[in-house]
């Protein structure tokens, strides 16, 4: 490999994103320990599966490691083409089926899967009592 | 099947601040929803203190998000017939709180816990696939490498990273251009770099984040540094506990020789460079830097005493450059942006950035990147959002089991090498761990000593037999056995233990110890002269009583007690048999009356 061969892999590879961008939904989740402990790998299964149902516009489905935000995982990250991505926290295989569903297919954004803040505290990161 | 629920959280303060209240909105809400015949679409959530306290009791609806503060139980009907049913928000519960601030926040960088952060080593973190070279390469990867082989150097390369002032990131924060140096001069044409990936703190998991994210970054980082120290061979020291770590950096290692970069002859300038795997078995003496030497050479992970240094004499007693995985992450971004840069960012005396593993009482847990210099107080409070269930902090653990617990009144400290150190703690590979006000310090420094006493490799008698015998004194003071005369021994092993003992191990294992005999020494006091623990966590030194006059003799508390310690007519007040008691607390948490308490 040359010096030259690395930045064509590079513009390659932002050309392909690019061109992506503007035609494909991505949909990201989020892998690491953290992640795979609190069910990712479910969520990432059911993405692949639901992301076939998936024709106008095509998904695509990628993993990532991990932003470090434990308490947040699983997290999944929807980008539609021409938009900027929407985080999804604590994701379920459900939830990962009705966000297809709903903001790949029918293009509306599942609001109550994302960040809710108050005052910057969390309140869809809860605990359920006993 | 696509399942549409509605979803309503009540959070009403029952497990912190209004224990009696027993649920009575959420049984309110429950009975309104099957009345309205809506208990298969409305899925009601008791949750715990969502830290609204000033607002509660709380009820959040979604999908629309709709927060209701202060409701009372004569709000349920309301709330259920007109929002769930008719689809009309309730206005006078809504905004009944002008100064509460509700939104949704659509990109993850919104969160308050990444907004107050600064990442540099994990700035490819959730941002590139792992399992994928190219898009590494796209995100600006092998560039520096690049950069570094084609246009500079070795001594250029070594200048670049001792001018950025970046120091080790395993702990100790020895500069790492200078370490690097020190390597390059030594003769010989067989040298080594090895990556230190032996994460063994609890609760730390910074560099298996860094090494599950971004292993590139690693491998990149570890090449500029065979080059520039004239290693041509790199190890990686990873621990068998992290096999998805182990996995993406085989996977990685692989990539990288497909493609050329790692092999012979990168970026045809004639430096080849390779990188292999070490497993660990888990000793946490084998994040010791000579200890991990010998676990690589395959011999016992036992520390060798220290001159000569791994730089003159490290791995089958050639040059050897260890640095940390987080160091390592670094580097690329040092040499893309240049040491300037990175020099402006952090504290005078330490430049940079540190990652944190932030957990315990903390809202927030996770992984934190913040300037060096940054001060505690902002770590665990705007970034980690506090004590949960309102509970006061008390203390935080930096530096893992060798560091120390850093008490309320230093939360203002700016988090740096020399001031952890000054605060008798350090600052270590990054683990913090939050402890609040139910946390006794005695158990905290009994609990640190038993994990350095098991992970002790038994090589020097200071450590070895002090680190037992400090665990001795404190199980004494736990059990309510100690003596002022033990506090004093307890004071003088640590210290001899500290100075005796041959590695970083036993040098800062009593560091739980006499830290916390620092800044909580009533503490200890209230243990040894008062034979009593303030926060109620040390068993034999805790007993429950009933207040006759608190008591209604419902015997919930004695159908709940698993000893049958408790008696009682029924409609008078019960007692409790010390004898029989086995201190679990089952008591006190049924009790609707709030009778039983623990002193």
């Amino acid at each position: 490999m040359t010096v030259e061969e690395l930045y064509r892999i590079k513009q390659r590879v932002l050309e392909r994103k690019q061109e992506e961008s503007q035609s494909i939904a991505r949909i990201v989740v989020c892998l690491d320990t953290g992640g795979i402990a609190a069910g990712a790998e479910e969520v990432l299964r059911t993405a692949e599966e639901e992301a076939t149902r998936c024709t106008q516009p095509r998904a695509k489905v990628v993993r990532t490691g991990s932003f470090g935000v434990s308490s947040l995982d699983p997290l999944v990250m929807v980008q539609m083409p021409n938009d900027e991505p929407v985080a999804y926290v604590k994701m379920t295989p459900d939830k990962m089926r009705h966000v297809i569903q709903r903001h790949v297919i029918e293009g509306q954004i599942v609001q109550e899967y994302t960040v809710h803040v108050a005052n910057n505290i969390m309140l869809n990161d809860y605990t359920v009592m006993e | 099947m696509v399942t549409s629920l509605r979803r309503v959280l009540v959070s009403d303060g029952t497990d912190c601040k209004a224990p009696n209240e027993d649920k009575k909105l959420y049984r309110m809400l429950r009975r309104e929803i099957t009345k309205a015949s809506l208990a298969e679409d409305v899925e009601l959530v008791h949750v715990q203190c969502l830290g609204l306290c000033e607002y509660e009791p709380v009820v959040v609806v979604y999908p629309e998000g709709t927060v209701y503060t202060h409701v009372q139980t004569a709000d349920a009907h309301e709330i259920v017939e007109n929002h769930l049913v008719q689809g009309n928000v309730v206005e006078r519960l809504s905004n009944n709180a002008p100064d509460l601030n509700v939104r949704f926040l659509r990109r993850i960088e919104e969160t308050p816990f990444l907004q107050g952060q600064t990442r540099i080593a994990l700035r490819n973190c959730g941002i590139v696939d792992p399992e994928d070279i190219e898009d590494y390469i796209a995100n600006d990867g092998y560039q520096a490498l690049a950069r570094a082989l084609v246009s500079m150097t070795p001594a250029d390369v070594i200048a670049e990273v001792k001018k950025s002032g970046l120091r080790g990131r395993g702990g100790a924060g020895f500069p790492t251009g200078l370490k690097w140096e020190l390597a390059a001069k030594e003769p010989g044409p067989q040298k080594y770099i090895i990556c230190n990936a032996d994460e063994g703190d609890p609760g730390a998991f910074m560099d298996r984040s860094v090494l599950e994210s971004d292993p590139h970054s690693v491998l990149e980082a570890m090449t500029i540094g065979g080059y520039a120290m004239g290693a041509n061979q790199g190890y990686i020291y990873v621990r068998a506990e992290y096999p998805v770590a182990v996995q993406r950096l085989q996977h990685a290692i692989a990539q990288s020789r497909e493609y050329g970069l790692l092999g012979d002859d990168i970026f045809g300038t004639g430096f080849h460079f390779d990188i292999d795997i070490r497993l660990g078995a888990g000793a946490f003496v084998c994040g010791e830097e000579t200890a991990l030497l010998n676990s690589i050479e395959g011999k016992r992970g036992t520390p060798r005493p220290k001159p000569p240094y791994p730089a003159v004499s490290g791995l089958w007693g050639k040059p050897t450059v260890i640095n940390n995985v987080e160091t390592y992450a670094n580097i690329p971004a040092i040499m893309l942006r240049g040491a300037d840069w990175f020099a402006q960012i952090g504290a005078e005396k330490a430049k940079g950035t540190k990652v944190f593993a932030l957990t315990g009482r903390i809202n927030n847990v996770g992984l934190v990147e913040v300037p060096i210099g940054t001060t505690l107080r902002k770590v665990i409070y705007d970034i980690g959002g506090g004590i949960p269930k309102g509970k006061k902090f008390k203390a935080v653990q930096t530096g893992g089991p060798s560091g120390g617990s850093i008490p309320a009144e230093c939360l203002d400290s700016p988090i740096e090498y020399e001031t952890l150190t000054a605060l008798g703690s350090m600052m270590g590979s990054g683990g913090m761990i939050v402890m609040d006000e139910t946390t006794c310090m005695v158990d905290v420094a009994r609990f640190y000593l038993d994990f350095t006493k098991d992970e002790s490799c038994g090589q020097c008698s200071p450590c070895r037999i002090g680190t037992v015998r400090i665990l001795e004194i404190l199980e004494k003071i736990t059990t309510g056995n100690g003596t002022m005369e033990d506090l004093e021994n307890l004071k003088y092993l640590g210290e001899q233990v500290k100075v005796a003992s041959l590695c970083g191990l036993g040098q800062s294992a009593p560091n739980p110890v006499l830290s916390t005999m620092r800044y909580f020494w009533d503490e200890y006091v209230a243990h040894v002269v008062e034979k009593r623990c303030p926060s109620g966590v040390c068993k034999p030194l805790i007993h429950y009583t009933i207040d006759a006059e608190a008591c209604t003799g419902c015997g919930l508390c004695a159908r709940n007690c698993a000893s049958n310690a408790i008696s009682g007519e029924l409609k008078q007040p019960h007692v409790i048999d010390d004898d029989i008691c086995i201190r679990c607390g089952t008591c006190a948490e049924v009790c609707n009356y709030d009778a039983v308490a623990c002193r």
